[in-house]
């Protein structure tokens, strides 16, 4: 079963996106009120193999009751050595991604943004 | 149509002191309101309540006293911004048994009425003439539909009805009712008869509802689980068989054969479903009162953000038992946490949790990869009747004494039963200031109605990667654009 409709709240999150990040967002419904988000060029720490990647997440049918978790990256941006505690080699979608298990411990629903999210997770990348 | 008001009893404790005073004069207060309609009905779902001051309600030129035209503006533009409805109240302070609009009331809605419904933007406007235990009023859907208020009910820990006059119930109650009609009256009796209530989730728990509201004799029980029966169910659901068990039976339809044979009058709607999709979910705003006694967190969140949405009473129960991965017992609980207003809600209370919510939210291949730390390691946690019981008798006892107008203060505070010492724990569960669900923060769903957001899944599709079949490749469609 499947169906291209998005909830009212996840259109205007992606709408957000779509402003903040012009030309880089690409999305896709999930077939359950949610979508499939994929932001493209993020920038990834000095030192890993590739200077870029799209950042992947999923908005919840159910948001913003909760937040986005977790974010992906493409496989090939992993750093060389042992992963970092929050990132993991997962299998995702029928693919192989990295997975960056950032949570938000204090999420306020209608109040945190999912720009603030994804600020907090680019953010994140930028500081390894 | 039939048009209701639902204020809670929070609003009408503010409200009736300000309606009703000493001087003995009219007084007025506009509510904005959501709103629920359906084939034949329209529910109006008091927000927010302002009192009026004497300059906003000034002797008219038409009546004894009207609302003063920039007041009406004001709060009219109010309304409109949020998409919601306006309805103004004025007490008829002479009415104590009955109440009437008066033939001035009713002049006074159309010659403002219309343009009340261009400011709002098309919501609904309502009148209501005030007596102190009846209400009486007119709601205006459009210029030309106009229906007469059936009656205002007040949500809360003793909830009652008022109507333009009182309707007493059925003095005869019938022979099988006599020993509890004992305690709360025909008239109790006959609200018990005239309510519709859903419970969510049938198991354990909710069959042991289920059989205590055929019992008590409510009108219409709703009845909404997804699951079969299975053996292991066979120490728990009430009414189940062996034979339930080996056909994988619907939970749903033990619990109406139990209802058919306690009492054939009770009707059952059973809904083979989950609660968690929008179209199972829309059971619920047409019922007076709910029992959510499933497991989920994503069935909480669902039945919390309802019940604030469309001010309807409810109650969630469980009964836990943690064991650790050993086998051995950590700790025993029963939890009973009404949802009545002025307490605040399960998200209020940390009742709703966030990490299980996201992984009730995830595929299974997403649920695994997310348990990297290896949490979540499948253990199944006892369950045990006794627990169910206490539970099911607490929360069904919220449901008939908030309903037959019993209720005391503290009713809606939370209960946490500690069977192994015997302890009872009453909680009184604060408010937060700018909960989505409960409080009057802007982005509040709080009783939106209709105009809600809600946390609803689109389609009963069950939660496995099966159903990204389509979507996976729309999703690599996905990558390669980026």
């Amino acid at each position: 079963v499947n169906t291209t409709t998005i909830a009212a709240e996840v259109a205007r999150a992606l709408g957000e996106l779509q402003e903040a990040f012009p030309g880089r967002v690409a999305s896709e419904p999930d077939g359950l009120g949610g979508a499939l988000v994929s932001i493209a060029a993020v920038r990834l720490p000095a030192g890993w193999p590739v200077a870029h990647s799209a950042l992947m997440f999923v908005i919840p049918f159910n948001f913003p009751a909760i937040p986005i978790y977790p974010y992906y990256i493409a496989a090939e941006a992993a750093p060389g050595g042992a992963l970092a505690g929050a990132l993991q080699r997962v299998e995702w979608r029928g693919q192989s991604v990295l997975q960056l298990s950032l949570r938000h411990n204090r999420w306020r629903p209608g109040l945190d943004t999912v720009l603030g999210s994804v600020l907090q997770a680019m953010d994140w990348l930028a500081s390894r | 149509v039939i048009a209701t008001l639902r204020m809670t009893a929070e609003q009408i404790a503010d409200v009736r002191p300000h309606l009703f005073r000493e001087d003995r004069d009219e007084h007025a207060a506009v509510l904005l309101v959501g709103s629920h309609r359906t084939t034949g009905q329209v529910t109006l779902l008091a927000r927010e309540s302002h009192l009026l001051c004497e300059e906003d309600f000034p002797p008219g030129e038409h009546g004894y006293r009207q609302i003063a035209p920039a007041a009406l503006a004001r709060l009219g533009n109010r309304a409109f911004a949020q998409g919601l409805g306006l309805v103004s109240l004025h007490s008829h302070p002479g009415a104590t048994g009955q109440v009437a609009l008066s033939g001035d009331d009713l002049q006074g809605h159309r010659r403002v009425f219309g343009h009340l419904l261009d400011i709002v933007g098309g919501s609904p406007v309502g009148g209501i003439a005030m007596g102190t235990s009846s209400a009486d009023g007119e709601v205006w859907l459009g210029p030309r539909e106009i229906v007469r208020l059936d009656r205002l009910d007040v949500v809360g820990e003793r909830s009652e009805s008022l109507r333009a006059r009182p309707v007493h119930g059925a003095v005869g109650a019938a022979e099988r009712y006599d020993r509890q009609v004992r305690m709360f009256g025909a008239q109790g009796q006959a609200v018990l008869r005239g309510m519709r209530v859903a419970v969510v989730g049938v198991g354990g728990g909710g069959s042991l509802v289920v059989e205590q509201l055929a019992h008590l004799g409510v009108g219409e029980i709703v009845a909404i689980d997804f699951d079969r029966v299975a053996e292991h169910n066979l120490s728990r659901i009430v009414g189940a068989s062996s034979r339930d068990a080996r056909r994988g039976v619907k939970k749903v339809d033990v619990a109406r054969r139990l209802v058919s044979r306690i009492d054939p009058s009770v009707r059952l709607t059973a809904v083979d479903g989950d609660v968690v999709d929008q179209h199972v979910a829309e059971f619920l705003m047409d019922v007076d009162f709910i029992v959510l006694a499933s497991d989920s967190h994503m069935s909480r969140l669902v039945v919390n953000a309802v019940a604030h949405a469309y001010l309807i009473p409810a109650v969630q129960i469980g009964a836990k038992v943690d064991a650790r991965a050993d086998g051995s017992i950590e700790q025993i609980y029963c939890a009973i946490r009404p949802i009545l207003p002025p307490q605040g809600c399960l998200h209020c209370a940390g009742a709703i949790d966030q990490l299980a919510l996201q992984r009730e939210t995830a595929t299974e291949q997403e649920r695994i990869a997310q348990d990297y730390l290896g949490q979540h390691s499948g253990v199944i946690d006892p369950s045990v009747i006794t627990l169910n019981a206490v539970t099911a008798a607490a929360a069904t006892n919220v449901l008939l004494f908030s309903a037959v107008g019993l209720g005391q203060e503290g009713l809606g505070r939370h209960q946490i039963h500690t069977p192994a010492d015997g302890g009872w724990l009453k909680l009184r569960v604060e408010r937060q200031e700018d909960c989505r669900w409960c409080s009057l923060a802007a982005h509040s769903q709080f009783a939106r109605g209709d105009g809600a957001s809600l946390p609803l899944r689109r389609v009963a599709a069950p939660l496995s990667d099966s159903r990204f079949g389509g979507p996976r490749r729309a999703w690599r469609r996905l990558l390669a654009r980026v």
